[in-house]
């Protein structure tokens, strides 16, 4: 690096100097009443709006929660040990506001918008606040875009659609984070130049951390790296040692961050990992400003936190551009637990749950999704007619297979009709299973599920289903890849293709060798 | 927050009573009084403070002291709060009266703290500087702070006119460090 010389270093400062005006500086203030556990109680600031930004001394800065007769109650983002009794507090006169733009994709932040991941400054030259109004009815339309997870139960049978709200929800350890993570490793497709030619417009993700270890973030971003997804993604932490209003603001941040996709027409897919963290900082926010705590104590406003932030989720009606906002917000329940305060709220705002179960995980069903449970009130809507199709008799061969499933473990003397079912069911089962980081894209899964319900698995042993899957699709690339590219480009599945289909299976199934 | 409450219904309501007998200037000369001989003695507060002793005993020493100084209105104004057992809150409600009369009046109280002494013409400019900013009749409280170290700063309720070099200097910090500070924006 070259050296400054002193009369540079002189002749910046110079500079610096001359342009600073020295007027008399208006602010108003407040004296510091009472400070601690991450709150601040401050007498006077009379003229100050609800969640403005106000400056303790030391560059500490805080956001105004409660305005009070003679008293505000503000949470602190910083360290709140540096501010005593007695400090003066400021206005800044402005709302709290994150940085936006495309500069953040690739980057780890906080929830105000400071890079964590050591890369240098972030120049964007767009700031937006943070709580923001959901748009109104006129300003949306009706999902009408899919948006591929590439997990193939969750886009056969609960498929989600660009703009809509989908809860995955589930007990620890049931791989809760790895749908949402797969969601966003699947989103390089829409990124491809390909993509572009079918009229797929790319996705841009966010990833809020809340509340989580900083190692299982660092993990999520190594992997995401790793699958080269970084390049469309920006992770937004607050993690289980940042204070109580960093992790409250920071869903926030990410409808804000995501906000600015969808209002400039382009597409956005935010991740809430995980709200129940979310509502218990918020919980502990609102004991120590003193509001009184309800069920479960948290505060009576919980539905309303979840409620305003979901709602930003949205499709814009075309006029507006047509951009989306696409939420999948994650809530942990203890002991499967579905009826606790915060999963009845969120399950009810959302267009549907994604339901894991730890049983089922045990078992070896990964992705542990419950179908029977699992549903998306909207997405159908943006299913692609192919898909539609072929998922239609899956959701009824598997509704079959669960109903008599119990009946198996007598298993003596079933009917053969019954026995079909059971078999059927099993190795449907078996086919939606599916690796970690490993979407499928969408004619993909169509050509296996189309395999699985007209009957082609029945006479493949259960273990053996995931390497016939396997095996087939090799088989169509290299023998008829103009079937996976009509179904890709048309996105549905014509007489023709169907007899294409089934030919090449026969023609696999003769070749197959089981093990 | 319930004294404060407490006291401003005590004030205001000496206050209509002033407005209604048109003795509010006798009044408000009597309050700024008895408040500013609590500040100065602060024996006497602790006196009414004490609830060990007696009412009878704490009223006699009111009278005592401000027998032949304040109007018979304030004198009344004591009983009344001594019998209601608020004479705690003596200070604060004088204070709640001076403020609401200033109110009334349309007199700001600005407190104006400087590096050093104000000489009579200074003195005289900043009053009508503030006068014609405020639009209000001022009343000007002085505070010497040599930490300010030039310039002045004046503060009307909760705003403040800063110009002084310690902030200036602040904000030349600031300054520098932009773009690394902890909120962009």
């Amino acid at each position: 690096m070259a050296e400054v010389r002193p009369d540079e270093i002189s002749a910046i400062l110079r500079r610096q100097i001359s342009g600073f005006e020295s007027e008399v500086d208006v602010y108003d203030v407040g004296t510091v009443l009472q400070v601690g556990d991450g709150i601040a109680r401050v007498y006077g600031l009379q003229k100050v709006m609800a969640s403005e930004l106000i400056e303790f001394p030391h560059d500490v800065f805080g956001m105004v929660l409660n305005l009070e007769e003679d008293s505000i109650g503000c949470v602190i983002f910083g360290d709140y040990g540096l501010i005593k009794e007695g400090d003066l507090v400021k206005r800044t006169k402005r709302v709290a506001s994150m940085p936006v733009g495309k500069e953040m994709l690739g980057r780890v932040i906080n929830p105000l918008g400071l890079p964590l991941d050591g890369k240098g400054e972030i120049n964007t030259s767009l700031s937006l606040p943070i709580e923001r109004k959901a748009l109104g009815v006129i300003q949306r339309q009706p999902v009408k875009e899919p948006l591929f997870t590439g997990i193939t139960a969750v886009d056969a049978m609960i498929p989600i659609g660009r703009g809509q709200r989908e809860l995955i929800i589930g007990d620890r350890q049931t791989g809760k984070t790895a749908v949402a993570v797969d969601a966003i490793i699947n989103q390089k497709t829409t990124h491809t130049e390909e993509a572009a030619a079918l009229g797929i417009k790319p996705v841009y993700c966010i990833y809020v951390a809340i509340g989580q270890k900083s190692s299982t973030v660092a993990q999520v971003v190594a992997k995401l790296q790793e699958s080269g997804a970084m390049e469309y993604t920006t992770v937004i932490t607050a993690s289980a040692s940042d204070p109580a209003p960093l992790q409250f603001i920071a869903p926030y941040s990410g409808a804000t961050l995501g906000e600015f996709y969808r209002d400039n027409g382009m597409h956005a897919l935010v991740i809430y990992d995980d709200l129940s963290k979310q509502a218990a900082s918020y919980r502990e926010l609102s004991l120590l400003l003193r509001r009184p705590p309800g069920r479960e104590a948290y505060p009576g406003d919980v539905f309303y936190l979840h409620s305003r932030l979901l709602e930003r989720a949205s499709k814009l009606s075309d006029e507006l551009g047509g951009g989306s906002l696409t939420a999948l917000p994650i809530i942990e329940t203890q002991q499967g637990d579905v009826s606790a305060y915060i999963p009845t709220n969120v399950i009810s705002i959302t267009d549907g749950q994604i339901y894991l179960e730890s049983n089922l995980f045990n078992a070896g069903v990964r992705p542990a999704i419950n179908v029977g449970i699992s549903v998306s009130r909207v997405g159908g809507n943006a299913q692609i007619k192919a898909m539609r199709k072929v998922a239609g008799s899956l959701k009824l061969d598997l509704a079959q297979y669960r109903e008599l499933e119990a009946f198996a473990k007598f298993g003596s003397d079933l009917d053969k009709a019954t026995q079909r079912t059971l078999s059927r069911g099993a190795r449907l089962v078996e086919l939606l299973k599916q690796g970690q980081y490993s979407p499928v894209p969408v004619e993909r899964q169509v050509i296996s599920i189309f395999a699985g319900t007209n009957g082609y698995l029945d006479e493949v042993p259960v273990h053996d289903i995931k390497r016939f899957e396997k095996e087939l699709l090799e088989y169509i690339e290299m023998k008829n890849p103009s079937i996976i590219e009509t179904i890709k480009k048309e996105k549905q599945l014509s007489d023709e293709t169907i007899n294409a289909l089934k030919k090449v299976i026969t023609d696999f199934q003769s070749t197959f060798k089981k093990s | 927050m319930v004294d404060n409450k407490v006291s401003l219904r005590y004030a205001s309501s000496l206050m209509q009573l002033a407005m209604e007998k048109k003795n509010l200037d006798i009044l408000s000369r009597d309050l700024e009084r008895i408040h500013s001989d609590l500040v100065s003695h602060h024996q006497l507060l602790l006196a009414l403070q004490n609830p060990i002793i007696k009412s009878e005993v704490k009223l006699s020493i009111l009278k005592e002291v401000w027998k032949d100084k304040v109007s018979n209105d304030t004198i009344s104004f004591l009983e009344l709060i001594v019998q209601k057992g608020r004479e705690n809150l003596l200070q604060d409600i004088a204070a709640k009266f001076i403020e609401l009369t200033n109110k009334h009046l349309g007199i700001v109280l600005v407190e104006v703290t400087a590096a050093g002494e104000f000489t009579p013409e200074q003195d005289k400019e900043i009053k009508s500087k503030l006068k014609s900013l405020l639009n209000k009749e001022v009343k000007v409280k002085y505070k010497i702070d040599d930490s300010i170290i030039g310039g002045f700063q004046a503060r009307v309720g909760d705003t403040v006119y800063d110009a002084t070099i310690k902030h200036q200097l602040e904000q030349l910090r600031k300054r520098f460090l932009e773009g690394n500070t902890l909120i962009n924006n």
